[in-house]
């Protein structure tokens, strides 16, 4: 039952709130915002001629290319003194590119570890708790929120770091963690090393996993489930925000509750803009309504989903979205870090120019990518940078292992032999999980 | 019980106003603080329906109320303190007091005034003597007294620091508290930000017609963008230290 | 200009009634033009109405009628004056009919009694009048308020009873008999007819006089002083020498009519000239359209002829007189003349409305405009004079404000206030809600008088001046709302800027001597010049409410620029502006402190006047409690306490 005034808020006193908050987020956009600012201006469009949530669709949309655009400052409604931390969302790849640095003041901060209680509130969470939180801090940046959170809630912080599966299957076991918050490629590895070790379920104390910042499949959650016996929760964070939090499952599993009061959700056709109507999927929008660091207004996730509106059977009021069915670009995800095929394109031609093709190979299981190989194909017989096959291969894997951060395989076969790209940019998937017929712990 | 959305309100070409937005629940103190100039006053008048809002809506206890007359907002609860308290200043305190309880008549007029010397024991001890002789904070407070007299529901205090010592004011702000402690919603309306936040649960910054900051008060009273709304913006690029 | 489709003969099918419809409106335009702003001399109607008042004599053979047509002509003249008194002070005279018979009694006197030559007595009755009305409009136009109708009131009671009583000079109640007829030489006027050609051939002459004097610079003044005294005043206006000598004027053509009736009727009594006969004339006035010159001629047309037209109703006459009466006075109060007009003006095309087109794309082009550099033309004080931005104190500013104090009551609004003010530079006055930064600005124009203190401009002591002689030594001045005149267009809003930068007087107004035309020739262009660099030439005949905002503001502000002063005083400038707006503004003032300026700006707007001050003084309660840059006063916690009170921990 919700604990929150937030979560029992009627639809109407929402709406209140969220116009007084809208119009205040536009007012600051308008003033401190010189991105906005400009925008704006180029409309002829005044903070005070949005009145209501139709009028808003007049704004444009802010898209993940205008956050690069504008690199450093140009996002930023408050001067750097009031800022308390600086967050890279999305790093630049190669040396022309731009990344996108989010700030947060103190007032931003301790919002988003609010949400992020929220959700562990929502979910059952107390303050007896102990919650292992096993996130690889340097590439994820969101993750130390659940750290923050957890502290703010009283719950016991198991001691966690990027630390091998095996230790933290012991941690799990010597210090009886409750919960547990990883990745759910992570995860799918701690359930792997479990069996290996010939670990059963019931020798730990865990009572739900939380797994993000991607979205979870079901095949993933029906598969540690299983395993743990436990219920497994997702939860919804935009990444360029940097921050988890932003919806979160309940324990009724009908979606995910978003942070209605702290912002605006809008779902639109991902290729006209339009509204779509009530109930329809299609890409959901954002607009901050309280963050002062850096606001955002109308802003394109990509991310697809549907938006429900109706009464949950928790109980709570704020609406809630259905799992991510897919995204409008090609943005891919291994093992929680995100990926464009794009952009590895533009790293692999910048070191070769003459690069014919190339394929990305993501291997996945139970939904979750694990694996990245790379497929090069050349016909030029000119010289290959880095010297010879083996060096030129090695150059490759180096510079996505340091733009990227992830670890993959780089091998180079004829044009003919790369295999067709599906739906996404150059990308394919292979399924490294065993049929479910064949796999004991499949129900 | 108070919902403001969107209100614009204009004098002529002059824009006051511009899309302001805020509420008031039950049983608590909201304050709107700002700037001179920022439009508090013609948000008042707007609320008690001395103006009509061009753009916007006001609605109190649901029923809409921005086409309405004074009075009738009067008679739903919403109940006025204004600036520089406007006695009648040839009418005795007591007098001053049944004129705020006229709408309800006689017998309450009757019940009602025992309950206000409890709460303002100076007025019970004044209350033969001329108001305009009274002093500012003692007028003060039989500006609140004859408000209250008018059973109000939601009780909007304009500017009550006003030309007043900072004693006096400590006086009535405590006041203030204790009238909500016994029950009643307060908007107060305010230039003096650190006092009006010291006793408020909510607040909301106006700065020229527009809401710029709203939320807890005790996470305003830290805020820088309270003192940019008075004082302007103190920095020139977002790099400096 | 006609409201027909064209008169186009193929596409309308009644060209003859088409073209006279268009006749008799391009003429009726023409009056009404004459009546609303800036017409040029209209002497196409006033010729029109000579002609018709020559023609009436030969086309009435009655002289009955012609006798009504002289009474007609006195009281028009008695009501062209008092309509210039109420058009110029706003104030209403009572007691005009002790001055028609003061004209009247005097002049019968000195020709009667006195046997003095005509010529003599006429202009001994003038004189006297003169100065009867001078003494009594002296202490009353002083006072604040409607006090004029009462003490004419009280004017015309005692001297009814002056004339009743004083029997050996007046005859008393049963009158004064024995009048010599008008005569010059040989000429002499004996029968109606006439007098009815000499009366309103007089009549003629003064209309012609008002009207000129209406259109003229000092009639604008009038006008002027009529909607906004006190904003007259700071314009360099003498507001309290012009309300005397326009009473003096008034009392002046009701003593001429008052001589030309007793010379006429060669009878006369007091019960002529009662109090009920000064309602009458207001009546008139009020009917025809109070403050019309036409107007007036029309009341008094009306009126008078109307208790004859109802005669024949006998004991109902007075009933419809009265009904007639109200119901001109409910629906058009404003009177019959000003609702023809509005009548008519709604029934023209909109010619001469603004599109106001877009707005925004007006403030953008402004902007652009304002970012390209452009230059306003003005001669302000010559660049170069004084220091620039910080100049140092005490090196004798341009403006100097020492130890100024004021109080009201038992309050001290001002308190030992004292700054100074250098050319080139902007000085923005701040403070919370009633630390007394208006009243320092009217201290500094001359509104109000300190207690104590000097405001001294280039060595000149200003405290004790009226305004108008403070916005002669260079002051100008904008105010919170903005102070336009809305009976004026842009321009003539303009002109009155130009107000002291003109000499020609009532006379030469009246008259309009070639000096005066020229004068206004050369006030016209240079108003001109001014709305050109204020972007604002396309609006110059345009009324004044068709601007938007900002366009006001920046009519009030050139406006101030007019009479080239050297310290302007802006009072909230940007309050009501949107961002954009507030730029344009904005990059006004910076122009003009580059043009050598010292303005003193009252701003509520933070970020503006951090913007463009070079100082800033920071006022409560009437003192001044912090002064410096715009970082260092940011940063002062006086300042800060005192805008946000004390931070409680």
């Amino acid at each position: 039952m919700p604990k929150d005034s937030i979560d029992s808020l009627s639809r109407d006193s929402l709406h209140q709130l969220q116009i007084e908050r809208l119009q205040m987020t536009l007012n600051r956009a308008y003033f401190h915002v010189d991105f906005y600012r400009n925008r704006m201006d180029s409309l002829n469009l005044l903070p005070e001629e949005v009145g209501t949530f139709e009028d808003l669709r007049r704004f444009p949309f802010t898209t993940r290319q205008d956050l690069t655009d504008h690199y450093p400052y140009g996002l930023f409604a408050v001067p750097l003194r009031s800022i308390v931390r600086l967050k890279i969302t999305t790093p630049a790849l190669g040396d022309q590119g731009r990344p996108i640095v989010v700030g947060f003041t103190r007032h931003d901060s301790s919002m988003w570890h609010s949400l992020m209680m929220r959700l562990y509130e929502q979910l059952g969470v107390t303050d007896r708790d102990i919650v292992q939180v096993a996130f690889n801090f340097s590439l994820f940046p969101g993750a130390f929120t659940f750290n923050h959170a957890a502290e703010l809630l009283g719950a016991t912080l198991a001691p966690s770091s990027t630390i091998s599966a095996t230790l933290q299957l012991q941690i799990m076991q010597d210090f009886r963690s409750t919960v547990l918050a990883t990745t759910a490629a992570f995860a799918l590895h701690i359930v792997e090393t479990m069996e290996r070790l010939g670990m059963e379920p019931d020798s730990l104390h865990l009572r739900l996993i939380l797994l993000g910042p991607d979205p979870l499949p079901d095949t993933t959650r029906d598969r540690l489930e299983s395993a743990f016996g436990i219920p497994v929760y997702g939860l919804y964070g935009v990444t360029e925000m940097g921050e988890p939090g932003m919806a979160g499952e309940c324990p009724a599993k009908a979606g995910l509750h978003l942070a209605e009061d702290q912002f605006l959700a809008e779902i639109v056709h991902p290729l006209t803009g339009e509204p779509v109507p009530s109930g329809q999927e299609g890409e959901l929008v954002l607009t901050t309504l309280t963050a002062e660091a850096y606001p955002l207004i109308r802003y394109r996730t990509g991310d697809i989903t549907v938006l429900r509106e109706g009464p949950c059977s928790c109980g709570r009021t704020a609406a809630r979205i259905v799992p991510i069915l897919r995204r409008t670009d090609n943005r891919v995800s291994i093992r929680g870090i995100p990926l464009y095929p794009e952009q590895v394109e533009e790293l692999l031609r910048s070191i070769d120019p003459l690069l014919d093709d190339f394929r990305l190979v993501i291997h996945t299981r139970y939904g979750v990518g694990e694996q990245l190989d790379i497929l090069v194909s050349r016909t030029q017989a000119a010289d290959l940078p880095g010297g010879g096959r083996a060096q030129y291969l090695e150059l490759l894997r180096a510079t996505i292992r340091r733009a990227v951060g992830l670890g993959t395989k780089v091998q180079m076969v004829e044009p003919d032999r790369l295999p067709r790209e599906g739906l996404v940019y150059k990308t394919v998937f292979r399924s490294l999980s065993p049929p479910c017929a064949l796999d004991p712990n499949c129900r | 019980m108070l919902r403001v959305k969107g209100l614009s309100v204009r004098y002529g070409t002059m824009q006051v106003l511009r899309r302001v937005s805020f509420h008031v629940g039950a049983d608590e103190i909201v304050a709107v603080i700002g700037a001179n100039g920022a439009g508090k006053s013609t948000l008042l008048r707007t609320l008690s329906g001395l103006h009509r809002p061009s753009e916007g809506e006001i609605r109190f206890m649901n029923t809409p109320i921005h086409r309405t007359a004074p009075e009738r907002i009067v008679r739903l609860g919403l109940i006025q303190v204004p600036e520089a308290r406007q006695l009648f200043p040839n009418m005795t305190v007591l007098e001053n007091l049944e004129l705020g309880g006229f709408i309800y008549g006689g017998k309450h007029v009757e019940i009602s005034l025992p309950q206000i010397y409890e709460i303002f024991p100076v007025l019970s001890d004044r209350r033969r003597q001329k108001a305009g002789t009274l002093s500012g904070g003692e007028q003060q407070m039989l500006s609140i007294g004859r408000a209250l007299m008018a059973k109000p529901r939601l009780l909007v205090l304009d500017e009550p620091s006003m030309g007043l010592a900072p004693l006096i004011v400590e006086e009535i702000y405590q006041t203030i508290q204790n009238l909500h402690r016994m029950g009643t919603t307060v908007l107060l309306v305010e230039q003096n930000a650190m006092g009006a936040l010291a006793i408020s649960d909510r607040a909301y910054v106006l700065e020229t017609g527009r809401v710029v900051l709203s939320g807890k008060a005790s996470d305003l009273m830290e805020h820088d963008d309270v003192q940019r709304a008075y004082l302007g913006r103190d920095y020139q690029h977002k790099w400096e230290r | 200009m006609s409201g027909c489709a064209g008169c186009d003969p193929e596409r309308n099918p009644d060209p003859v009634r088409c073209g006279l419809r268009q006749f008799f409106i391009s003429r009726i335009s023409k009056i009404t033009m004459s009546l609303h702003v800036a017409p040029p001399r209209n002497w196409k109607a006033l010729l029109l109405t000579a002609a018709i008042l020559w023609a009436i004599p030969l086309a009435v053979r009655n002289d009955y009628f012609l006798l009504l047509f002289n009474v007609m002509a006195l009281n028009a003249l008695v009501v062209l004056g008092l309509n210039l008194l109420i058009a110029s002070t706003g104030q209403v005279s009572l007691g005009h009919a002790a001055f028609y018979g003061l004209g009247a009694y005097l002049s019968a006197i000195a020709s009667t009694t006195l046997q003095w030559p005509l010529p003599l007595a006429f202009l001994a009755a003038l004189l006297c009048v003169a100065l009867i009305a001078f003494l009594l409009a002296i202490p009353t136009l002083r006072l604040e308020g409607n006090y004029l109708v009462m003490a004419t009131l009280g004017f015309n009671i005692i001297v009814t009873i002056l004339f009743t009583q004083m029997e050996e000079f007046t005859g008393g109640p049963s009158g004064f008999p024995g009048i010599p007829r008008l005569s010059l030489g040989p000429l002499s006027i004996s029968t109606d007819r006439h007098f009815y050609y000499f009366i309103w051939t007089l009549f003629l002459i003064l209309f012609a006089f008002t009207l000129n004097l209406t259109d003229s610079r000092v009639g604008r003044a009038l006008l002027a002083i009529h909607e906004r005294d006190l904003t007259s005043e700071t314009l360099g206006i003498p507001t309290y020498r012009y309300k005397v000598t326009t009473f003096v004027l008034s009392a002046l053509y009701a003593a001429l009519a008052g001589f030309c009736y007793a010379h006429y009727v060669t009878f006369i009594s007091p019960k002529t000239f009662d109090i009920l006969y000064s309602v009458q004339v207001l009546t008139m006035v009020v009917v025809g359209g109070m403050g019309s010159i036409w107007g007036g001629l029309a009341g008094t047309v009306v009126l008078t002829s109307l208790p004859e037209l109802l005669h024949r109703f006998e004991d109902l006459h007075v009933l419809l007189y009265g009904l007639i009466l109200m119901g001109v006075l409910i629906f058009s109060p404003q009177g019959l003349v000003p609702a023809l007009l509005s009548l008519l003006q709604r029934a023209r095309p909109d010619s001469e409305a603004a599109g106001s087109g877009n707005e925004a794309l007006l403030v953008e082009r402004a902007l652009e405009s304002l970012r390209s550099g452009r230059t306003l033309n003005l001669r302000c004080a010559p660049a170069g004079t004084g220091t620039a931005s910080s100049g140092p104190e005490g090196a004798g500013g341009l403006l100097d404000i020492r130890n100024v104090s004021l109080g009201f009551g038992g309050l001290q609004a001002l308190n030992e206030v004292g700054f100074q003010l250098n050319s080139c530079q902007v000085v923005a006055l701040i403070g919370p809600n009633g630390a007394g930064k208006t009243t320092l600005l009217n201290v500094i124009s001359g509104l109000l008088k300190p207690d104590m203190g000097q405001v001294v401009l280039d060595g000149r002591d200003m405290v004790g001046m009226p305004p108008h002689r403070v916005a002669e030594c260079g002051v100008g001045r904008t105010f919170q709302a903005v102070q336009i005149y809305q009976h004026f267009s842009v321009l003539e809003n303009l002109l009155l800027g130009y107000h002291v930068e003109g000499g020609a007087g009532f006379l030469s107004a009246g008259l309009r001597t070639p000096s005066e035309r020229r004068e206004e020739r050369r006030l016209r262009e240079r108003a001109m010049d001014l709305l050109a660099s204020f972007d604002l030439s396309d609006k110059a005949s345009l009324p004044v409410m068709q601007l938007t905002l900002l366009e006001q503001k920046l009519l009030e502000m050139a406006r101030s620029l007019a009479f080239s002063p050297r310290v302007l005083l802006l009072d909230e400038p940007v309050g009501g502006l949107n961002p954009k707006e507030s730029e344009v503004l904005v990059g006004y003032i910076t122009l003009l402190r580059r043009n050598g300026m010292g303005i003193i700006l009252v701003e509520h707007d933070m970020n503006v006047v951090m913007r463009i001050a070079d100082r800033i003084e920071v006022l409560q309660h009437g003192c001044l409690i912090a002064s410096g840059t715009p970082r260092e006063v940011q940063q002062n916690p006086k300042v800060i306490t005192a805008y946000l009170g004390v931070r409680k921990s």
